[in-house]
């Protein structure tokens, strides 16, 4: 499985979107799934998913699903989306 | 279970540390001094074979708080049980309190609490499971001459875990704190013994509370018995607050 289909399954199953709909579009708080609950079940999934801790200040950075590809490829440079 | 106890070798702290021996699977043990942290790993060992990992650690540095749960990541990737003792009393009058004394109280007793509810949630909601135990005091009610930086702290506390059992419970995560009275700990350990007399004389059954009060609830807060129970304090003080 590549990283992007990992990192598209994890928000896909955190916000209980369709994988359809996980693109670079999707951003923090303009979909009403992707709210400040559904924010800290994604982080906690992310977190597992890639065996990583992320900062707090990268939990707050993390606004959309493009950011979350460049945030995840600075704890691990294998990474790739 | 996997169980963080901050301030474990406090004198509530080692009561609930030896308890929480029956229950865990692995167990973390914080404290400033690593000298008495290793002691207590030590006399915590000679009870149990459960692995015991003594992480020496200040509550007001962040950096260090993040190693603590870096650590517990590494090792079992999953954190069941916060209980977070760690914690000071400055006996003082309002007048006679520097400032760099208020933010340590306020800081060790308050900002510490928010720090490690904000780092413990991340792991617990990895499960959908957690269990979050702060201390109160019942100063944060009732009022102390001599202690209102430690009273303001600790109703920060008590105002953290309300506003936190909401915004948690989604994550099957559960925070109440104890609001223990006077307790024989080093806390209280400068007080007189007269003062420790009409302390006790102002409580419903006309003694001091000892740690082994306060363990059987913070253990029962998270045991299955207790699911249904977030958002509380709940007093452990002999009837002070009456």
């Amino acid at each position: 499985m590549t990283d992007q289909i990992r990192l598209k399954n994890v928000f896909s199953t955190a916000l209980e979107l369709p994988i359809n709909e996980v693109d670079d579009e999707l951003k923090y708080n303009a979909d009403p799934r992707w709210d400040s609950t559904a924010h800290m079940i994604l982080i906690a999934q992310l977190e597992s998913e890639f065996d990583v801790m992320l900062d707090i200040d990268d939990i707050i950075d993390m606004s959309s699903f493009h950011q979350a590809k460049i945030i995840l490829q600075k704890y691990n440079s294998d990474l790739s989306f | 279970m996997v169980i963080l106890i901050t301030g474990a070798y406090g004198g509530i702290g080692r009561d609930i540390c030896l308890s929480y021996l029956k229950v865990a699977r692995e167990l973390f043990i914080t404290g400033r001094d690593p000298v008495k942290l290793n002691q207590l790993m030590d006399e915590l060992n000679q009870f149990s074979d459960v692995p015991i990992h003594a992480i020496p650690a200040d509550v007001n540095d962040d950096v260090t708080i993040t190693n603590i749960f870096q650590q517990i990541n590494n090792q079992c990737k999953r954190l069941d049980v916060l209980v977070h003792c760690a914690g000071i009393l400055t006996q003082k009058s309002l007048m006679m309190t520097r400032l760099a004394d208020i933010q340590l109280d306020i800081s060790t007793n308050l900002i510490s609490s928010i720090v490690f509810c904000q780092q413990a949630s991340r792991l617990m909601s990895r499960n959908k499971q957690g269990v979050i135990t702060l201390m109160s005091s019942v100063v944060a009610n009732q009022g102390s001459a001599g202690q209102s930086v430690y009273g303001a702290s600790k109703a920060g506390v008590e105002g953290l875990v309300k506003s936190l059992a909401k915004e948690f419970g989604p994550l099957g995560i559960r925070i109440n704190a104890i609001a223990p009275g006077v307790i024989n700990t080093e806390l209280v350990s400068a007080f007189t013994e007269q003062d420790k007399s009409k302390l006790a004389d102002k409580t419903c059954l006309k003694r001091l509370g000892e740690p082994e009060d306060i363990t059987p609830i913070v253990q029962f807060l998270s045991s299955m018995g207790a699911t249904y129970i977030t958002g509380q304090v709940i007093a452990v003080d002999g009837g002070l607050a009456l």
